[in-house]
């Protein structure tokens, strides 16, 4: 077996060149991914299995080059194929893939008994934890539930303490509220482990809320790659993007439980944030999803209003598309609103600006958040 | 009837299929996983001895194993052996005959089995061959079980390559599709029908352990 030549300098994480055709489809592409959470964003269809399979080893390109870290792991100049064993990535399939005849424990140890002794950086007792499955260790995978076999798949994944993380389509079948705790692990494992992660996703959502940036694929090649907002300028993208269904999802907890109005407030950072779901506890962690076109904006304080959520917020970025624009707000956390190009147009935002994001209790949609929940049972 | 009869037809079988089994697992996993070139042809082949008829294929052990056969020359030459007209002749005659049925069960199990499994377990750190043993057999067994059976069965009741390669040696090659021939041939009824009688045990027997190998799988969760 060859093994990948170490070049000097590693700043990317991953650069690829691949050239693989099929009857019927072919991807001929060429990108390189910084370290940090890259989406890979295309719609079903448009190659990103294939390209993640080829990058991981699964599947060879016809022709071209793999760099992993700095390491060459295909080249088909230098004749360089290492297996996927040999590629040290931490490879999340689409349907999780948990070995049904292990128990949890027995998956997560499957590739951490696998990896060199000097290679195991993380060890399974942390993930353990930080995926909250000391109570399903000794399960069988069937009796899982959908978000509880993606934490275990995580956790198997980065057990074998990956150089990269690569998940395809992450919160594919998932609830929003498991889809919302699954962006919440990925920017655990980022901020936690430090593994660099790529995923594939057709859900602006996923992608606005924890990626920075994004490589957009369609039809087999790239058509865009960059920041994730400035990506979607171009209007064939902006199609793409499905920009009216975009949702902030985010964690919370309950700060006060809910009143006999009915009325819950929730503590998210620094801020308060009202909501009319109920039957909430003080302390439990709740999910959060607000629709970016359920938030209005307002240059000035408006005076007494039904919303129950009025906030101050500075203007970050502004993307125009077609016909919508795409505020990004600061209100403590990040908050992306749609608005129309004539409200743009009227309200005159401009970078920096401070303005009010009004938002009604019935748009604060929350669930308990499953992993916690479970945590505690 | 002689209880020798009832030994040798099992021991016949169980080597029979002893030898059958790991071919039977190479083959399935170079056939559907490995992509070699020549993957037609080798299939092709794995199910040729049920197409033929087996006295054609005891023939063929003869030629090749008697003492002027090229492979039979060999060995009478290098280490005094002769195989012909012995019991390890009847279980060669009985692997051949069964190998298509177990053969192509496992293949079929083999094939079921998730890719999707298979690319993790790689990714996980885990060589071609180490996923065969970790992840494809155990996913496989209850294929792999059947497999067995079916072969086992077959090579139980094997006669016609059997009594061409290994004749019809009283305590020596006699199985008990053989005796019950000859049996039937001279008329004594009274022997044909315990004979029969055996198998119909020997068949049942092996079902029951069949399922009950494959009960205590489902017992462990698989």
């Amino acid at each position: 077996m060859e093994q990948g030549s170490k070049s000097s300098h590693n700043s990317k994480a991953v650069s690829f060149e691949i050239s693989k055709h099929y009857d019927n489809f072919s991807l001929e592409c060429h990108a390189t991914m910084s370290y940090g959470i890259t989406a890979l964003f295309g719609p079903s269809g448009s190659g990103k299995t294939t390209l993640l399979n080829c990058i991981t080893g699964i599947d060879s390109p016809d022709s071209g080059r793999v760099e992993v870290m700095g390491s060459l792991v295909y080249s088909s100049d230098n004749n360089i194929n290492l297996p996927p064993e040999s590629r040290r990535f931490g490879y999340l399939v689409q349907h999780t893939a948990l070995f049904p005849h292990m128990n949890v424990l027995s998956n997560i140890n499957y590739g951490y008994k696998l990896t060199r002794e000097s290679d195991r950086i993380i060890r399974p007792e942390k993930l353990i934890d930080l995926f909250q499955l000391k109570p399903l260790l000794h399960r069988n995978i069937g009796n899982l539930s959908g978000g509880e076999q993606r934490r275990v798949g995580l956790a198997r994944a980065l057990a074998t303490s990956p150089e990269i993380l690569i998940l395809d389509e992450p919160s594919a079948f998932l609830d929003w509220s498991m889809r919302s705790l699954m962006l919440d692990y990925l920017r655990t494992i980022h901020a936690e482990l430090g593994t660099p992660i790529i995923f594939s996703s057709h859900s602006l959502t996923e992608i606005l809320a924890v990626a920075e940036s994004i490589i957009v694929l369609s039809d087999g090649k790239i058509l865009e790659q960059g920041a994730p907002t400035q990506v979607f300028l171009d209007p064939k993208l902006s199609r793409l993007a499905e920009i009216n269904s975009l949702e902030n999802l985010f964690p919370a907890e309950v700060h006060h439980k809910t009143d006999s109005n009915g009325m819950t407030i929730l503590k998210i950072e620094n801020i308060n944030l009202i909501t009319s779901d109920v039957e909430f506890e003080r302390g439990e962690t709740l999910n959060v999803s607000i629709k970016a076109n359920d938030i209005i904006l307002a240059t000035d304080r408006p005076g007494l209003t039904s919303a129950r959520n009025i906030t101050t917020a500075t203007v970050e970025e502004i993307t125009q598309f077609e016909h919508h624009a795409l505020i990004r707000l600061n209100i403590g956390i990040k908050l992306f609103v749609v608005i129309t190009k004539l409200a743009l147009k009227e309200l005159e935002l401009k970078h920096g600006q401070r303005i009010y994001a009004i938002i009604q209790s019935s748009n604060v949609h929350c669930t308990k958040s499953p992993a916690k929940h479970q945590g505690q049972s | 009837m002689n209880i020798s009869i009832l030994i040798l037809t099992i021991q016949v079988a169980i080597v029979a299929t002893a030898i059958n089994l790991p071919i039977a697992l190479a083959i399935s996993w170079l056939i559907t996983r490995k992509q070699i070139k020549g993957r037609l042809v080798l299939d092709v082949l794995v199910s040729l001895p049920l197409a033929i008829p087996p006295v054609a294929i005891g023939y063929f052990l003869l030629l090749l194993l008697g003492r002027n056969g090229p492979l039979g020359s060999i060995l009478y030459n290098l280490a005094g052996i002769d195989l012909v007209f012995t019991w390890i002749a009847a279980a060669i005659a009985s692997s051949i005959v069964s190998f298509p049925l177990i053969a192509r069960t496992i293949m079929v199990a083999v094939a079921s089995v998730d890719r999707h499994l298979e690319m993790s377990a790689r990714s996980l750190g885990a060589s071609p061959w180490r996923v065969f043993v970790t992840i494809t057999l155990p996913l496989a067994h209850r294929g792999i079980l059947a497999g067995i059976l079916l072969g086992f069965v077959r090579a139980m009741s094997e006669f016609g390559a059997t009594v061409v390669v290994a004749g019809n040696i009283k305590d020596k090659t006699q199985t008990i599709p053989i005796a019950l021939f000859t049996n039937v041939q001279i008329g004594n009824d009274e022997a044909a029908l315990q004979l029969v009688g055996a198998s119909i045990l020997l068949a049942v027997v092996t079902l029951i352990i069949h399922n009950w190998l494959l009960d205590k799988s489902r017992q462990k969760g698989i």
